[in-house]
């Protein structure tokens, strides 16, 4: 008797601690171990500088002047809603995080992070990060505040042009690029290589459906468009640069832009031009500093004569959870991380565009020519649509988008495909 | 009420021999503490078996049932079967079946059979042949992510397998960006990982047959083969068994390999159930579906397992 009542004690015990522990979370038990003058801040990525010169300068910088501690973890971009994701559902999510754009229309969905309005507008210098702040609007309401801005751009090594006898003034629109590629291309090299890899994929697609006038969604955020002519032509541009006859490029798919520098295709010589950020430029010109001046950027190419547009603007941003018990302090943060000195200090180590016009006069700006174009193309960068399933739309059309490039589906049945597949997920937004 | 006990008429007067009616007792307390020392010992055990095993599992099956987002304030919400009626109709998921099956298939026979051919080769007393144990071993105790991260960049444009092909004039080959041969690349990477757990097991297997049967089938007349046959074959059963088994149950798992060397791709051709489980738990936060897909799974590897394990144990009988 006595043993089943302690077996049936244990066992109840044991299971409250899991019940608990599976909780789905509620308000009061977030913010992960805060006091009063503390705030956890999870920060994506795994760069050696940022981490350092965020724990070891920022960080400490900030705690002096607020008298605060700041408990700062770094997490692996892959890892970042993985662990996100727990944390809701354990009610220990920080206090502040970093994140892409991507994911604000979910997380404001869920009432899981705070809106910045009223903080926000009473910014003096609110104008200063031109429209990065936009980005980060969900339903009206800003959520986000810049950390970085990125853009991606066609970036060419001069030297292969000029051997193939290409002017890189005369490349204004994808079609003249799509012919340069062609008199690029050789055995052992592509002429142009653009991002293809899941999700890249669709970053490229948008650039090209927005160069050719057309969108993703309807303005309600209800209704896939990315099948209309537009996108029927942004794709088939995609497609034919891979298979063919007047393929210009190998290695559909391939993720070269998570290769290490050295390992590039343009450092490498194997591709005359890429698709690069400006931390990614930045980076390869690092490792091959006799590459620094054999490459050029181009600016937004045009498609069928409509203006270029480019996938950019805001790299990451910060969130602060609606749960957090020091939201003032949190804000504090935010606005210490994206003030003039701070944001263009951390731009400069990261290798990201400024968030603030300002920056643009700054030594970090000056000394990299590279940039002057990236900063330039700002007006013409285009992000996703901030809608709550994003990110499964997002996946649905990549999945498309892989067909279309492998040639397994023609380009217009691929994206009406997935135009059927994402109709549910927009609806139920 | 109070209780009411009726004496039956052995246990009415004094025992005949008081010594031998305190022996039952003593006896039976005796079992009793005995027990009690067991459960005692058993406890930390069970209960961890019960917390982090069963009640995961209970709560795993219960979430099958609910649309559960953890992102989502409400917590799961019941939605009857709907979570498998839909997976069960879903391309994705039955594309992830069938290449869950098949990189089963492109991995066992390989995994087993080179590792039998291994095993054979070391079950001799040479001079060195531990070396070659050791070295054929090493795979096994390295990370299934770093072998995965080196076989990577064997694969790449720039990778060893390339160079080799230029060496013959060929032009490079990107293995893992063609849905032809992504999974094919991923199954060649895993039969060198399992290679070296698998031989070791099948050495033990051979070590345990006696050599008296090799001895008696040489006597009469048995060539290699025949020994292999009759006498190899019928003892490793056993071993094979477990082998094969267990290789079923953790390929069916894949997914470390998977998430590095392709991400699934290209064109969903690498997407095992365990990656798309993870997809659509972490990425869409799908709990409900995700927990519904890794029940299927479940279900399908016992019943393969258990079928494979009948197989093998009835051709043994």
């Amino acid at each position: 008797m006595n043993i089943r009542r302690t077996l049936t004690a244990v066992t109840a015990i044991g299971l409250s601690a899991v019940l608990a522990a599976c909780g789905t979370g509620s308000p009061s038990g977030s913010g992960g171990n805060s006091g009063p003058k503390e705030l956890t801040v999870w920060f994506p990525g795994n760069s050696q500088v940022e981490i350092d010169l965020v724990t070891k300068t920022l960080v400490p910088k900030f705690e002096q002047q607020t008298g605060s501690k700041v408990t700062v973890t770094y997490v692996d971009w892959p890892n970042l809603s993985p662990k996100l994701t727990t944390a809701f559902a354990s009610g220990t999510t920080p206090d502040v995080w970093g994140h892409g754009t991507a994911a604000a229309a979910g997380f404001a969905a869920n009432d899981r992070v705070l809106a910045l309005d009223d903080r926000i507008n009473a910014l003096a210098d609110k104008d200063d990060f031109g429209g990065l702040l936009d980005q980060g609007v969900v339903d009206g309401k800003h959520y986000l505040m810049p950390l970085s801005g990125t853009g991606t751009l066609l970036v060419y090594r001069k030297d292969l042009l000029q051997g193939a006898g290409v002017d890189p003034a005369t490349l204004t629109s994808w079609e003249s690029v799509y012919d340069a590629a062609r008199k690029l291309k050789t055995k052992a090299r592509s002429g142009m290589l653009i991002a293809t890899s899941p999700i890249a994929d669709e970053q490229s697609f948008i650039a090209l459906l927005r160069s050719a006038s057309g969108k993703m969604l309807s303005d309600d955020g209800k209704t896939a468009e990315f099948n209309s002519p537009a996108g029927v032509q942004a794709l088939t541009y995609m497609v034919n640069l891979y298979q063919g006859d007047g393929a210009v490029a190998a290695g559909v798919s391939d993720d070269y832009l998570s290769r290490p520098p050295a390992q590039q295709p343009l450092a490498l010589g194997t591709a005359a031009i890429t698709q690069f950020g400006p931390s990614q430029l930045l980076q390869l010109v690092k490792a091959k500093p006799d590459l620094a001046d054999k490459l050029g950027v181009l600016a937004p190419p045009t498609l069928g004569g409509q203006p270029g547009k480019a996938y950019g603007g805001m790299g990451t941003g910060l969130f602060i959870s609606k749960d957090s018990k020091n939201q003032d302090l949190a804000w504090k943060f935010l606005e210490y991380m994206a003030s003039p000195e701070v944001s263009n200090q951390y731009a400069e180590v990261i290798g990201s565009l400024p968030v603030r016009q300002s920056a643009r006069s700054s030594a970090y700006v000056t000394k990299n020519p590279l940039l002057t174009t990236f900063l330039a193309a700002q007006p013409a960068y285009i992000g996703n649509p901030n809608v709550p399933a994003w990110v499964q739309v997002r996946d649905v059309l990549s999945r498309y988008l892989q067909q279309a490039l492998a040639g397994k589906v023609a380009p217009k049945d691929a994206l009406d495909k997935a135009a059927q597949e994402v109709k549910p997920l927009l609806e139920g937004s | 009420m109070p209780e009411t006990t009726t004496l039956t008429p052995t246990q009415a007067g004094p025992p005949a021999d008081p010594v031998a009616a305190r022996r039952p007792a003593r006896r039976g307390s005796a079992t009793r503490r005995t027990r009690r020392i067991a459960v005692l010992f058993i406890l930390p055990a069970a209960a961890y078996v019960v917390i982090f095993h069963l009640f995961p599992l209970a709560y795993g099956l219960y979430l099958s049932f609910t649309n559960y987002d953890p992102q989502s304030r409400s917590g799961p919400q019941p939605v009857g079967i709907s979570n498998y009626t839909k997976i069960l109709t879903d391309p994705v998921f039955l594309s992830s079946l069938a290449v869950t099956g098949k990189y089963v298939l492109y991995v066992l026979p390989g995994a087993v059979g080179l590792a039998l051919v291994l095993a054979l080769l070391v079950n001799r007393s040479r001079r060195g042949i531990g070396f070659f144990r050791t070295a054929l071993y090493v795979p096994h105790v390295v990370s299934l992510t770093a072998v995965s991260m080196v076989w990577l960049w064997l694969y790449s444009p720039q990778g060893w397998f390339n160079q080799i092909l230029g060496r013959f004039g060929a032009e490079p080959k990107q293995f893992l960006l063609e849905s032809s041969s992504a999974l094919g690349a991923v199954a060649v990477m895993r039969i060198w990982k399992a290679l070296g757990g698998n031989m070791v097991l099948l050495l033990a297997g051979l070590q345990s047959i006696s050599r008296e049967l090799y001895e008696a089938a040489a006597v009469d007349g048995a060539g290699r083969w025949a020994q292999f046959r009759y006498v190899t074959l019928p003892g490793l059963r056993g071993m094979l068994t477990y082998v094969v088994v267990t290789d079923i149950v953790y390929l069916a798992q894949s997914f470390g390999e998977i998430y590095v060397l392709t991400r699934g791709g290209p064109v969903d051709s690498t997407t095992t159930v365990n990656f798309l489980i993870y997809k659509q738990a972490f990425q869409f936060n799908d709990m409900g579906t995700a927990s519904a897909m890794g029940f299927v799974l479940f279900a399908l590897i016992s019943a393969v397992a258990f079928v494979s394990l009948r197989q093998m144990m009835r051709t043994r009988s």
